[in-house]
């Protein structure tokens, strides 16, 4: 109950002030700074390796790596780019980083699926199948490429997100999303939309 | 369908309750682990304090606070459990007993010198591959002084006992019991006895630990009792004997 009230009292914080406690030691606030981003991470890792049940554990890899670095220091408001960062790079190891937290991955409890779920279950299902032919057609590209799309396109994270995510220069994200784009469409024809980072903001439609 | 490669994806939540019990499971992992009460007090005769995380914390400051143990509550209700890392010289950490839980991890104890001249006392859980590495940083509860801890006894019994829940992801409480032995008291072996038969515990440097069933309610013992701590000399006869259940009543509040 502690718990809860704990976390209630700080989920009017931002990113950063939520950082800064859990650099201090403070689980409750991590634990709201998940509450905040696991969607959108776990969502990131989907589309990476489109496959939800793997997505879920990288997710959690994702969250305990984060703590375990939480001694770094971060922008207050690339909290979310910075996790991001560390997605990028636990879907980019992902056998290393499973085998790293296999033994805090066999304590996730698995729980059976409530029955309400079985509809949504077959839309992820498709899902996951039309994900997996993206990405094997995304897969031809250079894999800096390939991030910097799935930052910026699929995720809708700003150049300046993405640099910081990366830890590369804004320009350098520009340059490689023009390449992915351009490879992209050698890949594949027929394209109908563009999606690209702009500064600050996600735009579907340049 | 391949345009979706050009645009925006949109965000999926976790199925239903799986982004809870990942949150769970995520605090789980990087809480440290509550306190090893005897441990802590290592003079003192026996105690017996009940922790669960953190739905517990305040009847746990409410028994610690009744038997006279010791601030929990500076380890426990913030997080910042370990003291600050100048003071604790970990490079001389020395391991007292350690033993792999049921969970798979490994539970060690540890002690090091501080430079005011005290010394601390803290636990600390890993990987069992690694349960014989100094631990770099205290993430475990920890009972430090700022003296030379005294050497006397300062009980007739021979075993001071501390028991523990531990708030498991599926619900369940993890029980261990942890203790030490007056050095005086020939004690070589201490065994936890139950309806199932004798468990060895782990036991060096006169500090024990061990692990009961879990169970489904903090402060209770599980299924399976009476538990009795026997504590054996070289010669294996039977120097002491604790009953878990005994303990716990004696130490709750009246």
């Amino acid at each position: 109950m502690l718990t809860s009230l704990q976390q209630s009292s700080q989920r009017h914080l931002s990113d950063g002030e939520l950082w800064d406690r859990a650099r201090q030691g403070s689980a409750d606030a991590f634990g709201v700074l998940f509450e905040r981003h696991a969607s959108a991470i776990y969502s990131f890792c989907f589309r990476r390796v489109a496959d939800w049940s793997v997505a879920e554990d990288l997710t959690s890899i994702v969250f305990l790596e984060a703590w375990r670095r939480r001694e770094k220091a971060i922008s207050p408001d690339m909290v979310r780019a910075w996790l991001f960062g560390i997605a990028t790079n636990v879907v980019r190891n992902q056998r290393r980083s499973q085998r790293r937290y296999r033994a805090a991955l066999a304590r996730v409890p698995r729980e059976p699926l409530a029955s309400s779920f079985a509809d949504e279950s077959d839309a992820r299902m498709s899902h996951q199948q039309e994900m997996a032919i993206i990405l094997a057609a995304v897969g031809k590209l250079p894999r800096r490429e390939q991030d910097v799309l799935a930052l910026c396109v699929w995720s809708g994270l700003s150049y300046e997100e993405a640099a910081a995510a990366l830890a590369v220069p804004v320009g350098t994200i520009r340059s490689r999303l023009s390449r992915a784009k351009q490879h992209l469409g050698t890949h594949l024809a027929g394209s109908d939309t563009y999606g690209t980072c702009v500064n600050g903001r996600k735009d579907n439609n340049d | 369908m391949t345009s979706n490669a050009y645009s925006r994806m949109p965000d999926w939540d976790m199925p239903p309750g799986r982004l809870q019990a990942r949150r769970d499971h995520l605090i789980y992992e990087i809480r440290p682990r509550s306190s090893v009460a005897s441990i802590r007090n290592p003079r003192r005769p026996l105690a017996v304090v009940i922790l669960a995380g953190a739905a517990l914390i305040i009847p746990t400051l409410a028994l610690s606070g009744r038997l006279g143990l010791f601030d929990l509550g500076a380890y426990v209700s913030g997080n910042a459990k370990a003291p600050h890392p100048s003071v604790v010289d970990l490079s001389q950490a020395r391991k007292l007993v350690g033993m792999t839980l049921s969970s798979g991890r490994a539970l060690t104890v540890w002690q090091a010198p501080t430079t005011g001249g005290g010394q601390c006392t803290f636990t600390h859980y890993s990987e069992p591959s690694a349960a014989s590495a100094p631990p770099t940083v205290i993430d475990g509860s920890a009972e430090c002084s700022d003296a030379a801890p005294s050497q006397k006894w300062s009980s007739d019994q021979p075993l001071s006992t501390g028991l523990e829940w531990n708030r498991e992801p599926g619900g369940l409480y993890a029980v261990l019991v942890e203790g030490l032995v007056n050095p005086s008291s020939q004690i070589a072996r201490v065994d936890l006895r139950s309806a199932s038969g004798p468990t060895p515990m782990a036991f060096a440097n006169d500090y024990f630990l061990g692990e009961l069933p879990p169970t489904s309610a903090a402060g209770q013992l599980p299924d399976g009792g009476p538990y009795v701590l026997i504590a054996y000399d070289s010669a294996g006869k039977v120097v002491a004997t604790e009953d878990l259940q005994a303990a716990i009543d004696q130490a709750r509040p009246k």
